[in-house]
């Protein structure tokens, strides 16, 4: 199967990126699982948990064994856990899991661990899915530098050879019996081996995969229509990013004025701009979530403004508007925008980049643009997750991209975070409802990843990222 | 020069905007740990401590860590050079075996006033195939023998399959330049009054070529056939990234999209090295071929 870029590590917490998602998902297990289907939780390394709104215990499923032949036990699924939630750690998705400034004790029992957080935090179960949360054993805890070239997990795959930053050589654990179980699952067995190819253009996937030389391939653009309705090809549509508009509020930008931000939401069409996006593919969003995420509520939609040009123009004429964008999902929503804008009457300035100089520039605290599409990846299906860019100090020391003051949404956001179930999701929903009537957010829509599975293959697929225990060869 | 060299890199990998920490963790990290990574790869150190370690690495033959996969930029050249090096290496035998052959035989024909059809076949041929550039090429030659013909794989790689369809990508434009140059130069050695001494003697056609005609050809493309090495090696950079080939090209894009700068430093100096080597190795070689070169006393 193929890979979008370099792998960083084979150690779970110095991962960030999708490609060390797929490489974790193989070579370790989680307490917990993302079904491929129905996106909820099941069991992982855990057989079964319980939580409250500041803890979580998991009872671990027996009988698991580390790719040298340990056996896997509460303490060094504990010991692993306070590796990956030790801030010197510095993993990426620290904040996601306990919660920005929040501390963690962790104890294990006979057959249990227990975590506890000193401020409640409603991603914690959700936030040890993730694949850069995998459990690593002692020998990769000893040394995490060795985890640089060697596994050291649980998962259906054991590191075996690599030429970095070309391919990535996995083999098949023949003891591998404690893996989840999926709810749609192909038939046939796990490869007995993985070669994880870097490939990073999508025409170039896709003659490789017409060639017989690749079986499975991602594709973010529309290369994969080539195997549209192919008699050894299947297709999976996977939505992988949710897109948003965020606008500068910053003073002095013309984004700080609740009235130009609503002309900007006016002034987008939101269907057109998915059309254009993703050839429709995609699903429009109506508020921070995708129907499967914790609390969605579709009422929410209400409060978004409808595309209303006439009106978009009476408050952007003559308007400096600066966008810039990612061209990780291709440049053509940007585009869209900063034509929509111009319709509009506004004088707009686009600059498209690429996703690190992209990423970079929001978070160095420049504030050199006024609007932007944010691309998320939300792998916790969390709308505390996305959230989170809309609260706190902005950047460079926080991640409120656009430096938004709704006090409103910031006492939902607060009380959703310490609350959990009912109160939660009604929590959520205030956030939410006073973001969008402020127009401090305008949801876009998904963007779709297109998996072909060639050969004889199939898998799961989850957010456009392929799960390789899933795997099976016909 | 080098050094020259040695301090752009340097700078210009640190002008693409784009922070290598945000980079390694992603969209989501917190400022903390963003900033516990940009430590750790020294990167809160002011830019001339950066210089100065970077130095003081390169004075002992330490070319650092990827920022990426901390694996070291030395060991990372090394498993990527060989790819590349085959790959110009290839590429420059499809010049030499196109353009010699081909040159002489269309500048003969040419200076006897034969076949004009064939001579202004090479021309228009030439013009056309000098004017692609290597990423059409490759594509076009992937369509035809990876996709429809099914004969030659679509990635590349070492061996002669693998190196085929790339080597023609690189080398077929720089080829036709080469063919033309060498029907030119063939046109006025064979014109020079040696020659017309020569065929008086009645020498056989393909003996007066390979003794008299080619030799002088060569010392006099020889020059840019060196020039054309080095232009070869930046083909590559475009051409691997095609075929998927894992060399110094493709490294190279992959170290600047990253920002990997200790792996942007360490390629381009490498690549450098190639250059200054190569155009020197070709004026010694002309030095020795053609003593006039080196000597002062005018000819």
């Amino acid at each position: 199967m193929d890979l979008g870029g370099p792998v960083t590590s084979y150690n779970p917490t110095k991962s960030g990126t999708f490609q060390d998602a797929v490489v974790d998902w193989a070579l370790y297990d989680t307490l917990l699982n993302f079904d491929t289907t129905t996106g909820k939780l099941i069991p992982g390394l855990a057989k079964s948990w319980t939580t409250t709104p500041a803890s979580a215990t998991f009872t671990l499923k027996s009988g698991v064994t580390c790719s040298d032949g340990t056996a896997l036990t509460p303490v060094m699924v504990a010991a692993s856990l306070r590796y990956l939630l030790n801030p010197k750690t510095a993993s990426s998705i620290l904040n996601d899991v306990i919660g920005p400034g929040n501390t963690v004790r962790v104890i294990s029992g006979p057959d249990t661990v227990t975590l506890t957080l000193a401020k409640p935090w409603p991603d914690l179960i959700a936030g040890l899915a993730h694949p850069f949360a995998g459990i690593i054993c002692p020998s990769g805890l000893k040394d995490p530098a060795s985890m640089q070239t060697k596994s050291a997990g649980t998962g259906a795959f054991v590191s075996s050879s690599e030429v970095p930053g070309s391919s990535y050589t996995f083999i098949r654990r023949t003891d591998y019996t404690w893996g989840s179980r999926y709810s749609s699952q192909g038939s046939g067995s796990l490869p007995r081996k993985l070669v994880l190819k870097v490939v990073t253009d999508d025409n170039t996937r896709a003659n490789l995969i017409a060639t017989n030389a690749l079986q499975i391939g991602a594709f973010a653009s529309d290369a994969w229509t080539r195997f549209k309705g192919g008699k050894d090809d299947a297709v999976t549509a996977s939505q992988q990013s949710d897109t948003m508009l965020v606008f500068n509020e910053t003073r002095g930008h013309p984004t700080a004025s609740k009235a130009i931000r609503l002309a900007i939401s006016q002034a987008i069409d939101r269907q057109l701009l998915n059309k254009v996006q993703s050839s429709a593919t995609g699903q429009v969003l109506g508020n921070l979530s995708e129907p499967d995420y914790l609390c969605y509520d579709a009422s929410l939609s209400s409060a978004i403004p409808g595309s209303d040009p006439g009106a978009a123009g009476k408050a952007l004429k003559g308007v400096k508007i600066r966008i810039i964008g990612t061209n990780i999902i291709g440049s053509s929503g940007n585009s869209y925008v900063a034509s929509a804008l111009q319709a509009a009457g506004a004088q707009t300035s686009l600059n498209n980049m690429d996703n690190e100089a992209w990423a970079g520039d929001l978070f160095s605290g420049k504030n050199d643009w006024d609007v932007t599409i944010l691309v998320l990846s939300n792998i916790l299906s969390s709308p505390v997750f996305a959230g989170g860019f809309f609260v706190g100090p902005p950047p460079p020391g926080g991640e409120n991209l656009g430096a938004v003051d709704n006090p409103a949404a910031i006492a939902a956001f607060t009380t959703a975070t310490r609350s959990a179930g009912a109160a939660e999701c009604g929590a959520l929903d205030g956030f939410q409802k006073a973001l969008l009537s402020d127009s401090d957010v305008l949801p876009l829509g998904t963007v779709p990843v297109h998996v072909v599975f060639a050969g004889g293959t199939s898998g799961g697929v989850f957010k456009g990222f392929v799960i390789p225990a899933t795997i099976r060869v016909r | 020069m080098l050094a020259a060299v040695v301090l752009l890199t340097f700078m210009i990998v640190r002008w693409v905007p784009g922070d290598p920490a945000r980079n390694i963790l992603g969209l989501t990290a917190g400022p903390a740990q963003v900033a516990q990574v940009r430590q750790e790869l020294g990167l809160t150190n002011s830019i001339w401590q950066q210089f100065g370690h970077y130095i003081s690495g390169l004075a002992r033959g330490d070319l650092g860590r990827s920022f990426v996969n901390q694996q070291p930029i030395a060991q990372m050249i090394g498993q990527r050079l060989s790819l590349t090096a085959e790959l110009a290496i290839s590429a420059l035998v499809v010049v030499l075996v196109i353009g010699f052959p081909l040159g002489i035989l269309a500048g003969w024909l040419q200076h006897h006033g034969r076949a004009r059809g064939f001579g202004f076949g090479v021309a228009t041929g030439s013009s056309l195939a000098g004017a692609l550039p290597e990423y059409i090429t490759g594509t076009l030659l992937i369509f035809v023998f990876a996709l429809t013909l099914r004969v030659l794989p679509v990635q590349g790689g070492p061996g002669f399959t693998g190196m085929a369809l790339p080597a023609l990508a690189v080398g077929l434009a720089p080829a036709a330049v080469f063919t033309r140059l060498v029907r030119n130069e063939t046109v006025s050695v064979l014109s020079q009054e040696y020659i017309a001494t020569a065929m008086s003697k009645r020498l056989p056609g393909i003996r007066l070529i390979l003794r008299h005609v080619l030799p002088n050809v060569a010392t006099s493309t020889l020059t840019l056939g060196g020039l054309l090495l080095v232009a070869l090696l930046g083909g590559t950079v475009i051409t691997e990234n095609v075929f998927n080939i894992s060399g110094l090209g493709t490294g190279i894009v992959q170290a600047i999209v990253h920002d990997d700068y200790p792996a942007v430093q360490g390629i381009l100096l490498v690549l450098a090295v190639i250059a200054v080597v190569i155009n020197l190795s070709v004026d010694i070689t002309l030095g020795l071929l053609d003593p006039r070169v080196l000597s002062k006393r005018p000819s």
